[in-house]
């Protein structure tokens, strides 16, 4: 997409003005923050912004097309490793870092966004996992730095199941068809996931599979998994409306061995793992939609501004109405998306990042973490046991369902916003025939799954009243104390 | 399948004819949408062939000048049935009588029946930038510019142009007239089978398919057709849309319950039939300017609606292509924006109310 030379992008300040009130306070945290939204505007105007059509053109006649050389270049950038923890080489990011940057890509092309976006997400279940995954991590960074990236994905959706395993309570009901059997050793993968973006080019994996398909909601059970191993294969990647550049697969487990090691917090402990997963993932989608919003927003002022065709629009009255309610519903939504990511930050994660002994475990070098000793050390039972200890003693379930509930009102608001924005932007444009229209279509097809991936709107809706209005607490946090092995954990 | 015949408004004919277009719609379009949808080399020859093939091309013309003699009544109701199946198609269909209808009886008939034209309108209340054609000459028309996107044009046999004033007049062009070019251009989200081009005019010498003294009455009278018959196709596209979201509704289960049992889902159904019965076709004496042009933001409005959230009622699975539910919203997103979008539509009626 070309470039718009009547520049509206928004600074930090201008985009939440909270800060500048902030920064009286803490002025470095606001500079970091900055830093962050300057990098991904760069390397958005540098690499996204003009291939985004091109891209979306070449992925539509063959959806398996991926640019690696864009993720390359995102990886010099620092797009994949700014939420890696700071001990294993990376950004240490959190949500907040995560949504600023998603929006400023966005802004761009949500399609390539994405791939740094479900990257995140892979990542995401194992930064709940303290230190036991930081070697695949600590390769992960250095893989992105030295321009030879390892992507990541998140495996949770099924054929049969797709909004139901977002909702503990759906999930006990839901037709899940995918089963984790214990196996010397480990555990063995089998069965199906679908839509699942970056799949079929992440070198790893978050598995999320139930270890006693009878009882899914009590079982659910995250696994890392390396795309290498046996029995792995990609199916298909699907053809997609929009966000095309980001392929979403088919993945099929076949008998797929997962040793014990490389199991992501404890058997068990997925249902609950997947709440805290969605409060840090569903702010930076409401980035997305954000991002999506503001591309459109941009692109139609740059056109009336400088197109000759549309000489005149600007003067009336039906076109200003417009771009003003625009320019609400994004910042709205940009606040919205602000106010999730801190509260997932601050609030939900408590005192776990500032933890001394997390602290301490950075001092340890990165190479240790790699020695088989550690290893077993860290994965150890009694390791994981302590772990779920420290978590239960740094928040609470409490502070992760209103966490929940900010994010999902984000994700949700946001998804509408890319939709009524993009929508409405078309409606100036009208059929146009200069290049501005096909940048619309395209991010009104981009908008659109806003409202469907990371739960439905509606199950985002459904989640806010259960933690904002009814004032629900959900069972987010692994159980204090030895875990009792599920049916079927067992050998 | 058998052909056309001619009716009248109430008679036991529009319902065979109508269900003639159904049929069409269902069992001819609706398994090749995708295909359509594609631009797949042998989609639309095929589609039209059978289009063709039961009248429906001419259904506006007289029996005696080589048509069906369907009224304009009936033509909506079917046009709605056609859009269940491919909305472009219908939209075709809807261009071709509107062109053959603006001509004079007798020049019409001289179009051989393989042939395919489309009226191009370019009324000066669409954006500027669609609109650039203007004629001059005073004794044939003489037209120079440029217009696009005009759908339906690419790959007609000709095109009828409809100019607003200052100048107004309805022009008919033989593709291969001479300053005359039909170009591929940019695609649209929706409509594929109606692909859209860019006119080209170049001293191109037309004919007046209107005395100067009607021409008016004659440009009004294309655009109405236009808008109700958008109106209509909006309507099949809806129906299409809330049909296989029930369906997927009813069969796909979440929480160990079909989703249409949820009332998140049962709720989107549900409105998809209010805005269905507040969006009636337009018939009869309702098709004048501004009531076609009312009915046509009405339908459009809802059919988007409808068919945004028939998708979201598939989830994921709508996103996918296969499906051909998001096609549909590309569909009704498209036609909502070809002749005038909504914004500039309030603006033209608010007008005509205070006229």
């Amino acid at each position: 997409m070309g470039a718009a030379t009547w520049s509206t992008a928004p600074s930090l300040r201008e985009s939440f003005p909270r800060l500048r009130q902030l920064e009286q306070y803490d002025r470095g945290y606001v500079q970091h923050l900055e830093k962050h939204q300057l990098a991904a505007r760069r390397f958005a105007d540098l690499h996204l912004r003009n291939v985004a059509l091109e891209v979306d053109r070449r992925t539509d006649t063959d959806p398996s097309y991926f640019d690696w050389e864009l993720v390359r270049a995102g990886g010099r950038e620092g797009m994949l490793d700014f939420l890696l923890p700071s001990q294993v080489g990376g950004g240490g990011g959190l949500t907040v870092e995560c949504a600023v940057i998603l929006e400023e890509l966005c802004a761009a092309c949500p399609g390539l966004a994405l791939i740094f976006g479900a990257h995140g997400l892979g990542i995401t279940p194992l930064l709940l996992d303290g230190p036991i995954h930081w070697d695949v991590m600590g390769e992960v960074a250095e893989a992105a730095q030295r321009g030879e990236p390892m992507l990541m994905a998140c495996a949770l959706t099924e054929p049969d199941a797709g909004t139901d395993v977002e909702d503990v309570d759906l999930l006990a009901r839901a037709r899940i068809t995918s089963h984790a059997r214990r196996v010397p050793g480990g555990y063995s993968l089998s069965g199906t996931k679908r839509f699942i973006s970056n799949g079929g080019v992440a070198r790893w994996l978050t598995v999320l599979m139930p270890v006693d398909p009878r009882r899914p909601a009590e079982t659910w059970t995250c696994f890392l998994v390396d795309a290498k191993t046996k029995g792995f294969s990609v199916a298909c990647n699907e053809h997609k409306m929009g966000q095309r550049a980001c392929p979403a697969s088919e993945l099929v487990f076949d008998e797929v061995f997962v040793p014990d090691d490389r199991v992501v917090a404890r058997v068990g402990d997925g249902a609950g793992a997947t709440l805290v997963v969605l409060a840090a993932s569903r702010p930076p989608v409401g980035a997305i939609a954000t991002g999506i919003a503001r591309g459109a927003y941009e692109r139609l002022l740059g056109w009336l501004h400088e197109d000759t065709d549309a000489q005149g629009l600007l003067e009336r009255q039906s076109v200003q109405l417009r771009l003003a309610g625009m320019a609400e519903q994004i910042h709205l939504a940009r606040q919205a998306y602000m106010d999730a990511a801190v509260e997932f930050d601050v609030a939900a994660l408590g005192s776990a990042t500032k933890s001394p002994l997390v602290r301490g475990l950075g001092l340890v070098p990165n190479r240790m973490h790699r020695r088989r000793r550690v290893r077993r050390v860290m994965s150890a039972p009694a390791t994981r046991d302590a772990l779920a200890g420290f978590l239960n003693r740094a928040t609470s379930n409490e502070a992760i369902t209103r966490s929940l509930g900010l994010s999902s009102l984000a994700k949700a608001r946001g998804g509408d916003v890319a939709m009524g924005v993009t929508n409405t932007a078309l409606e100036i444009a009208g059929l146009t025939d200069a290049p501005v229209r096909a940048e619309l279509q395209k991010l009104w097809r981009d908008a659109k799954l806003c409202q469907i991936y990371e739960g439905t709107n509606q199950l985002n809706r459904i989640e806010v009243y259960r933690a904002l209005v009814a004032r629900e607490t959900m069972p987010a946090l692994p159980p204090r104390g030895r875990r009792a092995a599920p049916a079927g954990a067992a050998i | 399948m058998s052909a056309v015949t001619a009716t009248s408004e109430g008679s036991a004919e529009r319902h065979e004819v109508v269900a003639l277009a159904g049929e069409l719609g269902r069992r001819e379009l609706a398994p090749h949408a995708l295909e359509l949808d594609e631009c797949r080399a042998d989609a639309l020859p095929s589609a039209w062939a059978r289009v063709a093939e039961v009248g429906f091309d001419r259904a506006l013309l007289a029996v005696d000048d080589g048509g069906v003699g369907l009224d304009a009544s009936s033509l909506l109701l079917c046009l709605e049935e056609i859009a269940t199946g491919d909305a472009g198609v219908a939209l075709l269909v809807l261009l071709s009588n509107a062109a053959l209808a603006a001509l004079p009886p007798e020049r019409a008939a001289a179009i051989p029946e393989t042939e395919r034209w489309a009226l191009v309108p370019a009324p000066p209340e669409l954006l500027a930038t669609t609109a650039r054609i203007a004629a001059s000459g005073d004794g044939a028309p003489v037209l120079t510019g440029a217009l696009s996107p005009a759908l339906g044009a690419l790959g007609a046999d000709g095109i009828v142009v409809v100019l607003g004033d200052p100048k107004p007049g309805v022009h008919a062009l033989a593709a291969g007239t001479t300053g005359l070019e039909i170009d591929a251009c940019n695609p649209l989200l929706g409509l594929r089978s109606a692909a859209p081009a860019r006119i080209s005019l170049s001293a191109a010498t037309a004919e007046a398919a209107s005395p100067a003294t009607e021409a008016h009455a004659a440009v009004d009278a294309s655009l109405a057709l236009l808008r109700a018959g958008s109106a209509a196709i909006a309507r099949g596209i809806a129906r299409r849309a809330r049909e296989m979201a029930l369906e997927y509704a009813e069969s796909r289960f979440q929480g160990g319950v079909p989703i249409i049992e949820h009332d998140a889902v049962r709720e989107m159904v549900a409105a998809m039939k209010v805005r269905e019965a507040a969006t009636p076709a337009p018939l009869g004496a309702e098709i004048d300017g501004t009531a076609a042009l009312a009915a046509r933001v009405a339908a459009t409005d809802a059919a988007l609606a409808t068919a945004t959230d028939a998708v979201q009622v598939f989830g994921g699975t709508g996103y996918i292509h296969e499906t051909g539910i998001e096609k549909l919203m590309r569909d009704a997103k498209s036609l909502q924006l070809w002749l005038e979008p909504p914004w500039i539509a309030h603006d033209m009626i608010a007008e005509a109310l205070v006229d």
